[in-house]
């Protein structure tokens, strides 16, 4: 198993009086080595605290995260950032590019900060960009570009590292439906050559794209569906159904 | 619309807002109670009747009365225009929320009578406190009988009118700015991308050629003294900084950035690429800041040759009365004079020192405050990239430190640059002396250095919880 997610709550601490507001209240899934795995849940179901969770941005009030058996809680403090940037890779809904970098320093920030060689940059850099579509672009700044073409460039700086784990939070969600459709195959691709990804959204499109989708409410996993062999034009509809359950008929958490 | 509303907006907007507007409202203060005092110089009668020469203490006076108000009110239009610059969300939402263009042009007037009221009543109170210390000090320097300075309405009305005018050219501007902009485009105003500068190499060439040409004609003027060129020299230094910030920075960075180095230090490129943006988005700012900073700086130069001159135009005279040149009671009427008209132009000369470092030290803020807020953004990304937390302090301290070091260099080099108008000028007052010009150019320098440092601690200071 590469990642397990164990009874994992997190409560959020209201700024002003101090009142505990549970986000996640006992999430438990696993993640196989090469999954695509989706977690879908409405705005305040509890995705983007989890995501932040996995992703070692903060820490959980309770419950274990193991990433390849090894339990996230038990790295230092200072040691948090190197563990993200080697284990981890990140696409963001609103894509976090520097807008003071080029697309080229942007993808290649990482290997700079873990100090790599330059002639290592590139040979990394140019095959990634080049399935990417992007490589005419890399001398480029982020605001001189497509929003489709700013989130490619993340997901190239995500897998620069060649991560363990590819995080996805609402890759699609500033996109228009080209591009994001164009961004979702080359998900599919990634994941094709074995790249495990795990990705938070609220679309039905992107989730369909996955192998497994997770349904969260109020904190709790409230489902799960798993696509199997239908094809997607398949596993969409389901999804739809299930989800349309969940809403209408599904049991209060309150 | 209901009454209470707009006066109800205006007091949020500038509590909302109080991290621009408090150090708005302190120096603006801050300059009401310098010109205050200024202004009760000008009018009190005990110097224009009880002490000896004291009318020329007035007449001196009087024309810094006059020259402040220069200073004052495009200072205060360029400031104001930065804060409306950076509440112009706030307008356009005003403007979506269905405020009519008068109501967005009344709240701002209420806006600014607030501050206008807030401001003079801090400055003329402030003002009413220092003023009678002043005169006192003045009359202690020129070894005169103690005698309390005493205030009088018509410099307090006098002060009121100038800052009257000044807010009202105020209103007028926000006024203005809100008719002429569509309310979608004031909300996009503050995220756009800067594109590279084009012309750097003309622009960075024109800069140091303009630069050259001044310190060119501030070294000959001792040949052919005028007031005429050291306003050209002025107007080169003003166009030349601007074009060596802008130009040469730019041409510096960018070849900075093609350095293989770029591959390798993480922190370098996150502080090159960050300087390359400042200087696109606002190398105004530090070329207003460098500006001040030379305005204040040569200023008090200026007072410090004059004050530590007076002893050796006086010990001329009394070698001239040795001579037989003059006779001893001309003399004596002639150090008196001297003593009195150098004196006078010290504290005027500080006045202005303390406005220009108050302006020096307000558009240094603003800057910190512009750039944390921007800052805080782009932090959180590295962060998520994985650059670690002690790595970002120290990228953020390296890159406030080559901002702060740009303008304070500057200032530096034009007020060498300009030591030989300095000498001009006092040698019109017969100080010609090199130790004592030397001095003063060294003191005023040790002084304005210390003072910026200040300005740098207590910045930082906030830049950094801004940050966190």
């Amino acid at each position: 198993m590469l990642l397990t997610v164990d009874q994992l709550t997190k409560d959020h601490i209201t700024r002003f009086g101090g009142r505990r507001v549970p986000a996640l209240r006992g999430v438990s899934f696993s993640v196989e080595q090469g999954a695509f795995v989706a977690v879908m849940g409405e705005s305040g179901s509890g995705k983007t605290t989890l995501l932040t969770l996995l992703a070692a941005l903060d820490r959980p009030t309770g419950g274990r995260i193991l990433l390849d058996g090894a339990d996230m809680a038990a790295i230092p403090g200072h040691a948090l950032s190197a563990f993200r940037r080697d284990r981890l890779g990140f696409i963001f809904q609103d894509c976090n590019l520097l807008d003071t970098l080029s697309l080229r320093e942007n993808i290649v920030f990482p290997l700079v900060l873990a100090g790599l060689r330059h002639e290592e940059m590139e040979a990394r850099l140019l095959p990634l960009t080049a399935r990417l579509g992007i490589t005419p672009l890399l001398e480029k700044f982020p605001f001189e570009v497509s929003g489709g073409e700013r989130q490619r460039a993340a997901a190239a700086r995500a897998l620069i590292t060649a991560p363990s784990l590819l995080l996805a939070d609402e890759p699609t969600g500033a996109l228009d439906s080209g591009s994001a459709a164009q961004l979702l195959d080359m998900l599919d691709e990634c994941n094709a050559d074995g790249q495990t990804i795990v990705m938070v959204t609220h679309s039905l499109e992107a989730a369909s794209h996955a192998g497994r989708v997770l349904f969260l409410r109020d904190g709790l996993v409230a489902g799960e569906v798993v696509r199997g062999t239908l094809s997607r034009a398949d596993f969409y509809p389901r999804l739809a159904a299930h989800m349309t359950a969940l809403q209408q008929g599904g049991v209060r958490l309150a | 619309m209901r009454n209470a509303l707009l006066p109800h907006l205006a007091v949020r907007g500038l509590t909302g807002s109080r991290r621009l507007y408090l150090p708005f409202l302190l120096s603006t203060a801050f300059m009401a109670m310098v010109y205050t005092v200024i202004a009760c110089f000008v009018h009190d009668p005990l110097l224009g009747e009880t002490i000896a020469g004291g009318n020329n203490i007035q007449t001196l006076m009087s024309v810094g009365y006059l020259l402040l108000p220069v200073v004052l009110a495009p200072f205060l239009v360029y400031i104001y225009s930065y804060l409306l610059k950076n509440r112009s969300r706030e307008l356009a939402l005003y403007a979506i929320l269905g405020l009519e263009r008068r109501h967005i042009a009344l709240v701002l007037l209420i806006e600014n009578a607030l501050c206008f009221a807030v401001s003079l009543l801090l400055g003329l109170g402030g003002g009413a406190l220092v003023y009678p210390l002043t005169v006192r000090a003045l009359l202690a320097a020129l070894r005169l009988p103690a005698a309390r300075g005493t205030l009088s309405a018509a410099s307090l009305l006098g002060v009121t009118r100038v800052f009257a005018v000044c807010f009202a050219l105020l209103v007028a501007i926000g006024v203005w700015r809100a008719a002429c902009a569509r309310p979608v485009s004031l909300l996009r105003e503050q995220t756009q991308g800067e594109k590279p500068m084009r012309g750097r190499l003309p622009v960075a060439v024109g800069g140091v050629l303009c630069l050259l040409a001044a310190y060119t004609l501030s070294a000959t003027s001792r040949l052919a003294p005028s007031l005429h060129s050291f306003m050209v020299a002025l107007a080169l230094v003003i166009l030349g900084t601007y074009g060596v910030f802008t130009g040469v920075s730019a041409e510096v960075l960018r070849r900075l950035r093609r350095s293989p180095r770029m591959h390798t230090d993480a922190s370098a490129l996150v502080v090159v690429s960050g300087l390359q943006h400042r200087l696109r988005k606002n190398a105004a700012g530090l070329v207003n800041i460098c500006l001040f900073g030379c305005a204040a700086l040569f200023t008090l130069c200026c007072s410090f040759c004059v004050l530590l001159g007076q002893d050796t135009v006086i010990a001329r005279i009394g070698r001239a009365v040795v001579e037989g040149q003059f006779g001893l009671n001309t003399a004596d009427v002639a150090a008196r004079e001297i003593e009195m008209l150098f004196t006078t132009l010290a504290f005027l000369g500080v006045f202005f020192v303390l406005v220009f470092l108050a302006c020096t030290a307000l558009v240094l803020y603003y800057k910190q405050l512009a750039e944390s807020t921007e800052d805080v953004g782009r932090l959180r990304i590295l962060r998520a990239v994985g650059l670690s937390d002690a790595r970002a302090a120290h990228t953020v301290r390296r890159q406030l430190r080559t901002l702060f070091l740009l303008p304070l260099g500057g200032t530096l080099l034009h007020i060498a640059g300009a030591t030989p108008f300095l000498c001009t000028f006092m040698s019109l007052l017969a100080i010609d002396a090199p130790e004592v010009i030397g001095g003063s150019v060294a003191l005023a320098m040790l002084v304005f250095c210390l003072f910026y440092l200040l300005c740098y601690r207590a910045t930082v200071r906030a830049y950094l919880r801004a940050v966190a």
